[in-house]
């Protein structure tokens, strides 16, 4: 008998939970791809949106009626709310790619979270504030704030944090590489041992590789110095990542010729006899 | 004369005995059928008052069901028949050869020939200006 009330009683636990684990299997569920996804399918609504608001805009241009003039004030109204919706997304698509970057610091990635969580919070508050009710001025007004809004403060943490996923992908390829690095002197100072190789051959290879590592790690300097600049320029809209863009480029040809370096040395090993 | 007497009184007795023992066999039956009478209305109310009360009703006949049912299905499934014992043959031994060094150190270099490989693919295909997450193209300039 109280096997029996046990198993009922078990059952009714695994009923409840269920549903639990089921959302947060959903939440777990959520990656860079599904958020890139999801910002493809705002930027499409948004597209609408304002090709919608043109036209109306254009027939009312054309024929200034009261009925008209509304209907402008609601496709706008339906523009600025899509807009506040794709940003938000955006934004949430480059949080995604910092979660999913192996070559940051947690310490990096914590100081991007604060920055573009701050914006992800406004644009999501924004969206909110509006109302059918809202007048064509008030909305042109609203709009004023927005631009000022996103060229002074969004579009500079838009280059920020793609300046550092660039940064995270190359340190994150740097440091596969660095890790292969190492098992390949492990795998030659056993076969030193067994005195199956010479020492004298590997000592300058190893030099002229840990060289092209300080190259890539000096670029890799650089480029936060670079970004540190962005964060500090006041003037948003100048803001640019080309000066971080060349100098990864020069990592990224360093970074090829570290792999040619590997890949001769494991060349020259297999061809041992 | 003394003898009649005799078989007089005896016969006397056994009559008085007999009809001491019907009186009591119909006592018994008389309380018998008012003791049933009184347990099946009671039964019967008790019964009916659980029945009209539906908040207890549907809940305890729902669990009672259910019980039912689990008891069912574990005598169905849930009983193990003990007679037939399985028999654990013995796991082979095994015994490790060793292998030789030369395929280890292959298989390391292969191993760090494709890693390297997959890498030199993801060096090609590394995209600096970030095309992919480039912010949205959003006009501004909506006001007429």
């Amino acid at each position: 008998m109280k096997k029996h009330i046990k198993n009922i009683f078990f059952c009714a636990i695994i009923i409840f939970l269920i549903p639990k684990f089921t959302i947060s299997s959903k939440a777990q569920d959520f990656s860079f791809d599904k958020a890139y996804q999801d910002y493809q399918h705002n930027l499409t609504q948004y597209q609408k949106a304002f090709s919608e608001y043109d036209y109306a805009k254009n027939a009312y241009i054309m024929n200034s009626t009261l009925n008209l003039k509304d209907d402008v004030r609601l496709k706008m109204l339906d523009l600025l709310t899509t807009r506040d919706e794709l940003i938000r997304v955006y934004l949430t698509m480059l949080r995604m790619r910092i979660v999913e970057n192996n070559g940051l610091t947690n310490d990096e990635k914590n100081s991007i979270f604060l920055k573009i969580d701050k914006e992800i919070e406004f644009y999501n508050n924004d969206k909110t504030k509006y109302s059918t009710n809202d007048s064509l001025t008030t909305l042109f007004s609203r709009n004023e704030e927005l631009e000022n809004r996103y060229k002074f403060e969004t579009h500079k943490i838009i280059k920020e944090v793609i300046a550092y996923v660039s940064l995270g992908e190359e340190i994150s390829l740097r440091l596969n590489h660095e890790q292969i690095y190492t098992n390949l002197r492990l795998l030659i100072d056993s076969r030193f041992s067994s005195n199956e190789l010479v020492r004298t051959q590997f000592g300058h290879w190893f030099n002229d590789i840990d060289a092209t590592i300080q190259i890539i790690t000096q670029n890799e300097k650089e480029v936060r110095q670079e970004i540190d600049k962005i964060e500090l320029n006041s003037q948003s809209k100048d803001v640019t990542c080309e000066p971080c863009n060349e100098i990864l480029s020069y990592s990224i040809v360093s970074l090829s010729q570290y792999n040619g370096f590997l890949t001769e040395m494991i060349n020259f090993i297999k061809n041992q006899p | 004369m003394i003898e009649q007497n005799i078989n007089q009184t005896s016969a006397n007795s056994i009559a008085k005995e007999e009809s001491e023992k019907n009186q009591k066999i119909n006592f018994i039956i008389v309380l018998r059928q008012k003791l049933n009478n009184l347990i099946t209305i009671h039964v019967k109310n008790i019964f009916n008052k659980f029945r009209s009360n539906k908040k207890i009703f549907f809940p305890v006949s729902i669990v009672l069901g259910l019980l039912l049912l689990t008891i069912v299905v574990g005598l169905m499934f849930g009983i193990k028949d003990n007679s037939t014992q399985t028999i654990e043959t013995p796991l082979p031994t095994f015994i490790a050869s060793p292998t030789p060094q030369a395929t280890q150190q292959i298989n390391a270099t292969t191993a760090i020939e494709n890693e390297l490989k997959t890498l030199k693919l993801k060096i090609k295909e590394f995209d600096v200006e970030q095309n992919k997450i480039k912010p949205p193209e959003i006009n501004f300039k909506i006001s007429f």
